[in-house]
């Protein structure tokens, strides 16, 4: 089952564009990851997921249902932790979060106390004393006490310390094992890298690429350097070379394509060293941004 | 539920601070009242005031040396400040959540937004009542000591209806013109000059006769207390204007506040 389904989603604010015929799947059980720079229109897609703000035209289905028409409805099952948090600055975080539960048609009492266990979160504290990463955690919480179906992530890990990040990151695998699907919005790809078994790259409003995270990092790309006296670069011009650099001694490149043609290559040079590796999501995904 | 109870709590400090302020601005009225009761003197001052300076203030209509006639002279008075509260709150109900930037925590609740706005009204309208009780409170113990005629209380409790009405228009339409409006920091300016202008307009109608065609759209004059003084009822052709204004503002925010983009950061 697909527990979130876009199709043709398109949005202007007054002439500017917003996104532009976005179509996405997500299936159930999925960590999900959304990546792409700031301002290409991730906000915007979960916005229109949560009736937040709407079409220009386009559909986007949640659990199966219009996301719209059943907002209401859908929303009961989906946690949602956006970017920035803001919350009523005068109330005790115990108090937002019974506030939150009160919405909810469960007994959410022991979850609020494990989560803010598990992130060290002072439950006694008012929401105005917080800093930028408590406030962080207090979303969180508000967004996990009701054990949703969709957790829905906008840029998450901003504010959190490394320590926290993990716990958070171990939560939310947690979360996924008992059978959440989670939608997972960064421009910062290594976090994308660790927990999400598929992703969508969006730039400028529009999708360009959707692909299994170990598609795109065991078949494709090996990232190579080499170091020796009298390299010559053109030993390495081959099909499927890109982003070719000497620095004095030492050659670097990607590699996308049959290995024996590149490992015939290496053989023909008197090198002194030479590593090849995974390149990270940060570089495959270069040239998409470029 | 939920969302009245938490709007009651955060509006609380705000009720007490007008409730205490109405309290005492309408004790030291009343204690004014002392010197002018049952004195023909304070009415000669008054005749001799030329009629369009008093069509100014409001005050042509009345006798202050009797108790009705002086809190006739104030309620007009009580309509400007208490539709000031009224329209601030009610543009502020709506536009708060995205000014504060807590419309993304509040409208991703699995609640629809025509519910936030239902409950909102609801804890708006018991935070006008318990002001306007307040106001009719201090009224009343401030005038125990004063001799009162045998229609005293039921003029009073007319003027109150009216206060309440009145309250209602404005709270409504405050309502109405921040949910048009995305621009948070727009909407109060534009509901408080609303309101001025339709006070300033209101004056204007009591010295030009040629203007008084505009009645119709100026709250103010709907209980014109020599009206009440005279008839001790409101007047329906208002009371059907006020009803409209109320439904057309408050149905206008459940059907358009629903249907527009949410001014996020």
């Amino acid at each position: 089952m697909n527990v979130i389904e876009i199709k043709n989603l398109t949005k202007y604010y007054g002439g500017s564009l917003g996104i532009n015929d976005v179509n996405l799947e997500v299936k159930e059980g999925e960590i999900f990851g959304f990546i792409g720079p700031n301002g290409a229109g991730k906000s915007t897609t979960i916005r229109l997921l949560l009736g937040l703000i709407y079409p220009t035209s386009g559909e986007a289905k949640l659990f199966g249902k219009d996301a719209i028409e059943f907002g209401p409805e859908v929303r009961k099952d989906i946690g949602y932790l956006p970017s920035e948090i803001f919350y009523y600055d005068k109330m005790k975080v115990i108090d937002l979060l019974n506030y939150s539960a009160s919405f909810y048609d469960k007994d959410c009492t022991k979850r609020i106390k494990e989560i803010s266990n598990i992130m060290e979160l002072d439950l006694n504290r008012r929401i105005d004393d917080l800093s930028y990463g408590n406030k962080k955690k207090v979303g969180i919480v508000q967004g996990l006490l009701h054990e949703p179906k969709l957790i829905i992530l906008d840029e998450p890990t901003g504010g959190l310390d490394p320590l926290m990040q993990q716990k958070f990151f171990n939560l939310l695998k947690e979360e996924n094992e008992r059978g959440a699907t989670i939608f997972f919005s960064s421009h910062i790809l290594s976090e994308v890298q660790e927990l999400c078994n598929r992703v969508a790259i969006i730039k400028e409003g529009s999708i360009v690429e959707v692909e299994d995270i170990q598609t795109l990092r065991e078949n494709n790309y090996k990232k190579i350097a080499v170091v020796g006296d009298d390299l010559s670069k053109e030993t390495f011009e081959l099909d499927g070379v890109t982003e070719l650099i000497q620095e004095e001694d030492e050659l670097t490149f990607f590699y996308k394509g049959d290995i024996n043609l590149i490992t015939k290559a290496l053989s023909s040079i008197d090198a002194k060293d030479i590593t090849i590796e995974e390149p990270t999501l940060e570089e495959i995904f270069m040239h998409y941004y470029e | 539920m939920n969302i009245v109870k938490r709007e009651l709590k955060a509006n609380l400090k705000s009720v007490i601070i007008w409730g205490v302020a109405i309290a005492f601005l309408v004790t030291v009225w009343m204690i004014e009242y002392e010197s002018f009761a049952g004195n023909p003197a304070i009415d000669e001052l008054i005749a001799a005031i030329p009629q369009e300076m008093l069509a100014v203030l409001g005050m042509q209509d009345f006798t202050l040396s009797s108790l009705n006639g002086f809190i006739g002279s104030i309620s007009l008075y009580l309509y400007l400040l208490l539709g000031i509260q009224a329209i601030l709150l009610g543009s502020s109900l709506i536009a708060k959540e995205e000014r504060d930037r807590t419309a993304e925590y509040l409208f991703t609740l699995p609640i629809s937004r025509r519910r936030v706005i239902v409950g909102k009204t609801i804890a708006a309208i018991i935070n006008l009542g318990l002001l306007n009780l307040v106001t009719l409170l201090a009224m009343i113990l401030s005038t125990l000591s004063y001799d009162k005629g045998e229609d005293f209380y039921r003029f009073i409790g007319l003027t109150f209806v009216a206060l309440f009405i009145i309250q209602m228009i404005f709270l409504s339409i405050g309502m109405l013109i921040s949910s048009i409006s995305k621009n948070h920091k727009k909407s109060g300016n534009i509901s408080v000059s609303i309101l001025m202008i339709t006070f300033l307009i209101s004056s204007l109608i009591n010295t030009v006769d040629r203007l008084s065609f505009l009645k119709y759209i100026i709250p103010f004059k709907y209980f014109e207390t020599s009206y009440l003084l005279n008839e001790m009822s409101l007047n329906p052709i208002y009371l059907v204007l006020s009803i409209l204004i109320i439904v057309v503002g408050i149905g206008g925010t459940l059907t358009l506040y629903p249907k527009r983009d949410l001014a996020l950061s």
